[in-house]
């Protein structure tokens, strides 16, 4: 992974070539231009014009490199900006014969679109990546008592949130499973029918909110520490744990709270990951940490797995494909004892509460 | 018409112009992955962004079978030669998605899985255009 300062310091780069280049290029053209034997702009008007936009990247870019969370916007215009730019070059040069030196600047500016694009994906949530690497600090006062949403389709969130649970229990949790209903009974179960697959992926797909029964806690309960388990379905979070958060009577058990969330899927993981962390944090919730685990094996066994699983309900079905398919369904051993260290480490988690120096977790 | 016809020699892997279109598709179909997973925790509650990312993961694929279709069509004699062609910009969509590993170590990058799915479209169409063409 390239640091931020090395994006800053790329910023700088262009920074400096489109600002000072295109001064220098405007001032001095005629000299370069026939040192470097290439024909003199017909439009005068248009090649300083260029020049002049051109250099307003140039600012935009150094805005960057000087704040870039605060300017951080600026990269989207600024990649659309020089794509442009490229794609033009491009179309020119091979279709009208532009010549070689218009063409540098255009692939100067194709690498640079895309440089600026993996900064700005670098700058958004970045709490995300926070949330992944460490368990932070909480604000409820610990009581030892823990709360689990979970919605499993198939079962293998179940199992997740199995070891989550252990691993809290075993370092002095006391811990309440709390299953989310779906008001849809019919439409919401294991084994699925190909009509129900399609109404449930096209669901997911507009994200049709699905209703659930309410919650068996109210927004005063005891608990200090939620963890809320969310599978994705097709990118998205399942859509009867969101159902959860789309009912305002649900939110205020999140207020407040600690909560983690734990997401298993089969290879997408962030925007379910990303889509349940910005409920919580609307809900009023300390999100203290994050993890997600895909499905055993590597691809492109792995989703022919999951699609096999949902169609047959039984591993290693169909049996002509059973050479491709993974011996198990859901997560890996290795993926399970994770889980119970996450659910081990937010037991042990520091909280903000009653202390004035944080000792431990996000720095 | 010049542009249009230019436009046409890009997208279908015209011989006199095959580097600039396998240079122009591959950018098409590796900036789709780079835009695709930088979207992935934006707009978190917009089902009008859910539904282009859920588009974004196999329009690569529905593109080039497209692409390979028309191609044939236009190029009987290159059908096949295409498909190898098509495997290249598979590579492509793979690197767009790959290469966002390079700002966050939580991506998930490209996504063999769906790839494989979008090969069960494109390549179907592009053999069976071969033949056909």
């Amino acid at each position: 992974m390239l640091s931020r300062n090395v994006f800053r310091r790329l910023c700088l780069l262009t920074a400096v070539a489109n600002g000072l280049g295109n001064i220098l290029l405007l001032l001095f053209f005629r000299q370069v231009f026939a040192f470097l034997q290439v024909p003199p702009p017909t439009d005068l008007f248009s090649f300083a014009a260029v020049a002049g936009f051109s250099f307003t990247v140039g600012v935009l870019a150094l805005m960057v490199f000087l704040s870039p969370e605060t300017n951080a916007p600026l990269l989207l215009v600024g990649a659309i900006g020089k794509a442009i730019y490229a794609l033009f070059t491009f179309y020119f040069y091979v279709f009208h014969d532009l010549h070689w030196f218009y063409a540098c600047f255009g692939a100067w500016d194709a690498a640079f679109a895309l440089i600026f694009m993996l900064f700005l994906m670098q700058l958004r949530g970045s709490d995300l990546m926070l949330f992944n690497d460490h368990i932070g600090p909480g604000a409820t006062p610990i009581q030892h008592k823990a709360l689990l949403v979970l919605y499993s389709l198939t079962g293998t969130g179940k199992a997740a949130m199995e070891r989550v649970k252990r691993g809290l229990e075993e370092n002095g949790y006391l811990t309440r499973v709390i299953p989310v209903e779906p008001v849809e009974q019919n439409l919401f179960r294991f084994p699925l029918t190909l009509t129900r697959f399609v109404r449930i992926m096209l669901r997911a797909v507009f994200r049709r909110p699905a209703r659930v029964d309410p919650l068996p806690v109210g927004p005063d309960h005891d608990f200090d520490l939620v963890v809320v388990f969310c599978q994705t379905w097709f990118v998205g979070m399942s859509a009867p744990l969101e159902g959860v958060f789309q009912d305002p009577a649900n939110q205020g058990i999140f207020a407040g709270r600690d909560v983690a969330t734990v997401n298993v899927c089969r290879g997408l993981r962030r925007r379910s990951q990303a889509m349940l962390v910005r409920w919580l944090q609307r809900c009023g919730a300390t999100v203290v940490g994050s993890c997600s685990h895909v499905h055993i094996g590597r691809e492109p066994s792995r989703v022919l797995s999951l699609f096999a699983y949902l169609a047959f309900a039984q591993v290693g079905k169909p049996r002509w494909l059973s050479w491709l398919l993974q011996p198990r369904y859901g997560l890996s051993n290795e993926a399970l004892d994770a889980l119970q260290d996450f659910g081990a480490r937010l037991a042990r988690r520091k909280t903000w509460v009653g202390s004035k120096v944080y000792t431990g977790g996000l720095r | 018409m010049t542009f249009l016809s230019n436009l046409l020699d890009l997208v279908t892997l015209a011989p006199d112009h095959l580097i600039a279109s396998l240079a122009f598709l591959g950018a098409v179909m590796a900036a789709n992955d780079t835009l695709r997973t930088s979207l992935m925790i934006e707009f978190t509650r917009s089902a009008f962004v859910h539904v282009i990312i859920n588009v974004m993961t196999l329009l690569p694929a529905g593109l080039l079978a497209v692409v390979l279709l028309v191609a044939a069509y236009r190029f009987p004699q290159r059908g096949w030669v295409n498909l190898a062609f098509a495997v290249l910009l598979y590579a492509a969509w793979y690197f767009g998605g790959a290469v966002t590993r390079l700002a966050r170590r939580d991506s998930e990058g490209a996504d063999p899985g769906f790839m494989f799915v979008g090969a069960l479209i494109t390549f179907p169409v592009g053999i069976l255009a071969a033949v056909v063409f």
